[in-house]
């Protein structure tokens, strides 16, 4: 099959997942429907404010680099390659992104708990009263989570756990890349991990907002002063998996996935 | 006992057709000479070359490719003494090919046929009045301890070696021998019997292609058999090729590469049941691979291709195979087209579409059914059968049979 005939793949980083839950939530705020803009948002949250419906603490940051604006990218970034693509589009988020995610939901739990009580941004970044504060992990956490991904559902925007399908074939083969990949780059730990999963999934792309990480996956695909790094991962990857032999073998080189998206925010 | 309307007009003791939606169930079912002749040909051919040996059935849904694979292939290779495996839609990835082997198999019973085969080549220490069972193994084997086990295993992977030669590595040897030793603790497999790699796995990593090759070999001496044929009902997914990730494709052709390659090292024949589309998309994918499997060298020999396409039978076939299914269910009056009228060339003369088995034996099925019930003469009218024919297979509904296309 031509390649440009398979499904397109998406895999999503944890950061721009956190953004992309920042969107919604925002949305949800203020009782508007996926797809406004931030102007639009904004200016609901100020009447809000007006109104003395929300406090200005609870106002969520809808400009910053992995704020609201971020994820209405993401949003509509999902939403017209679906259209583009007749939704021939399969996103990915890890199960160990969504540990991660749920890390970023705790922290967002504990800080708005903590400035209703008045403690100091220079206090709460020191995270001291993480075990003194009481919460609710199955609603504050796993069930807004599904909330999201409901809404986001809603709209077409669907994800799927790479680590729940085939068994436990997929972790084999993202290990047997990880060992691989790792061999030729010093990633951080998260970061490596995702990369050899976009690898085993033969991801199109990473969508991501790690300007570093983003980077190097990009300089391995084009750069030429990273050829030699490009060239040891494809012949291990040829050596040790038939499935990147067949694919070496019908188009003369393995595409390693894309990082996106192109302007850092 | 007055005698039902079928019986005393039709001469029939049941409607013979099956009715089945989705694939014939049947034991056997007719097909042509000519595709009896072909399939030799192929049997004749490949069993003596060195190349795969295997072939495609090309087929839309609703030809009779499954009813082709259950109903005659079977058969065919069984009475070559050649065991069959049937897969429906095995997953693309080779595991999930291997999963479904051996979970037809069954592991206790697969064990036990190895053992059976290596028993006589195993030394014993104590004398036994009786013969010994294989339970009676695995229940001595509980009671050992953990060296006077791994000894047992020892022996028994050089029995794998040296006197069924399932293998030459010794790693594998020793895998399959515990796999026989442990089946006393995990009467199934699971898949980490045939995943390299992870924790506590069976195959070492890199070795699945020879595990599964000697797992071939076990199987043709366990069961005592020339050979091996794998049956398989579509790799399901390749038929829409737009849902399939970059992934599942290469996985795809990496396991149909596997199979070939083992077809040609052992005596395994690989039999898969496709769709035009599939095989169109699989000759794209990989134009060298799929000329392996059909059998097309440079010089485009045509007579040495092996691929299958399920055509429409010819007028008088089409008549045979309604002959056959009748007489499956008469004692007298066989080899005779009633109650279906004389003429019904006619109607198929203009239909090649409903000339494939599965089509005609449903509308088969259907017409009798329906005079039947509506209590029609025999020889039925050719304006019923006609009326039948219509209204199941209209025109436009030709090749979407259970809404796929």
């Amino acid at each position: 099959m031509a390649e440009n005939d398979s499904s397109f793949v998406i895999l999503i980083d944890t950061n721009a997942m956190s953004a992309l839950s920042i969107y919604v939530e925002s949305c949800s705020a203020v009782n508007t429907e996926l797809g406004a803009g931030i102007e639009d948002l904004k200016e609901k949250f100020k009447k809000k404010i007006e109104r003395e419906e929300v406090k200005f603490e609870e106002y969520l940051e809808l400009s910053g680099r992995c704020g609201a604006k971020a994820g209405f990218d993401l949003f509509w970034y999902l939403k017209n390659k679906n259209t583009e693509l007749s939704n021939n589009v399969k996103i990915y988020f890890s199960f160990f992104s969504q540990v991660e995610l749920f890390g970023v939901f705790l922290d967002r739990v504990f800080d708005h708990k903590l400035t209703r009580q008045g403690v100091p941004y220079r206090i709460r970044k020191k995270k001291p009263f993480r075990v003194q504060i009481g919460f609710n992990y199955q609603e504050e956490v796993v069930d807004f989570w599904e909330e999201i991904k409901d809404k986001l559902m809603e709209q077409g925007i669907k994800f799927e756990v790479p680590e729940y399908e085939s068994h436990s074939e997929f972790l084999k083969d993202a290990m047997q890349v990880l060992k691989i990949v790792s061999k030729y780059l010093a990633l951080e730990t998260m970061d490596l991990y995702l990369y050899a999963t976009g690898i085993s999934l033969r991801v199109d792309e990473i969508y991501t907002h790690d300007d570093d990480f983003r980077k190097i996956i990009n300089n391995i695909r084009e750069d030429p002063n990273w050829k030699n790094i490009f060239n040891s991962i494809q012949k291990d990857l040829i050596e040790k998996n038939r499935s990147f032999y067949m694919e070496f073998e019908s188009k003369g080189k393995i595409t390693l996935p894309k990082g996106v998206p192109h302007e850092p925010h | 006992m007055s005698l039902s309307f079928l019986t005393e007009k039709y001469k029939l003791s049941r409607n013979p057709f099956p009715p089945a939606a989705s694939g014939i169930e049947a034991e056997k079912i007719y097909i042509p000479q000519r595709w009896q002749r072909r399939f030799e040909k192929y049997y004749r051919l490949l069993s003596t070359g060195s190349g795969a040996k295997g072939f495609p059935i090309v087929g839309e849904y609703g030809s009779g490719k499954t009813a082709l694979l259950k109903g005659y292939l079977k058969g065919f290779f069984e009475e070559k003494r050649i065991k069959t495996i049937y897969f429906k839609n095995p997953g693309v990835q080779f595991y999930d090919l291997a999963n479904d082997l051996m979970g037809s198999l069954g592991r206790n019973e697969f064990s036990k046929a190895l053992w059976e085969r290596c028993k006589e080549f195993l030394r014993s220490d104590e004398l036994y009045l009786f013969p010994r069972s294989f339970s009676d193994f695995l229940n001595d084997l509980k009671k050992r301890s953990k060296e006077e086990e791994k000894r047992k295993v020892e022996d028994l992977s050089n029995v794998v070696i040296k006197n069924l030669k399932l293998t030459s590595d010794p790693e594998i040897a020793y895998r399959i021998a515990s796999m026989i030793a442990e089946t006393a603790t995990k009467p199934y497999f699971s898949y980490r019997d045939f995943v390299a790699g992870a924790k506590g796995a069976v195959v070492a990593e890199k070795k699945e292609p020879e595990y599964f090759q000697a797992i071939i070999r076990g199987i043709i001496e366990a069961y005592d058999v020339e050979g091996v044929a794998f049956l398989i009902d579509e790799f399901e997914e390749i038929a829409f090729p737009k849902r399939m990730t970059r992934k599942q494709t290469y996985d795809y052709l990496a396991t149909l590469r596997s199979l070939i390659d083992l077809s040609q090292a052992e005596n395994l024949w690989i039999v898969i049941a496709m769709t035009p589309e599939a095989a169109e998309e699989t000759r794209r994918m990989n134009p060298g691979l799929w000329q392996r499997f059909v059998h097309r060298d440079h010089l485009m020999r045509r007579d040495r291709e092996t691929e299958f396409k399920l055509e429409p039978l010819d007028i008088e076939e089409s008549k045979h195979l309604i002959i056959w299914w009748l007489d499956r269910a008469r004692e007298e009056n066989k080899n005779k087209l009633f109650p279906f009228p004389k003429d019904i060339d006619k109607i198929l003369e203009n239909r090649p579409d409903i000339r494939l088995p599965r089509p005609l034996v449903k509308l088969c099925f259907f017409a009798l059914a329906k005079a039947e019930n509506e209590q029609i003469e025999a020889p039925i009218p050719i304006d019923f059968i006609e009326k039948v024919v219509n209204e199941f297979y209209p025109r436009s509904k030709v090749g979407s049979e259970n809404g796929r296309k």
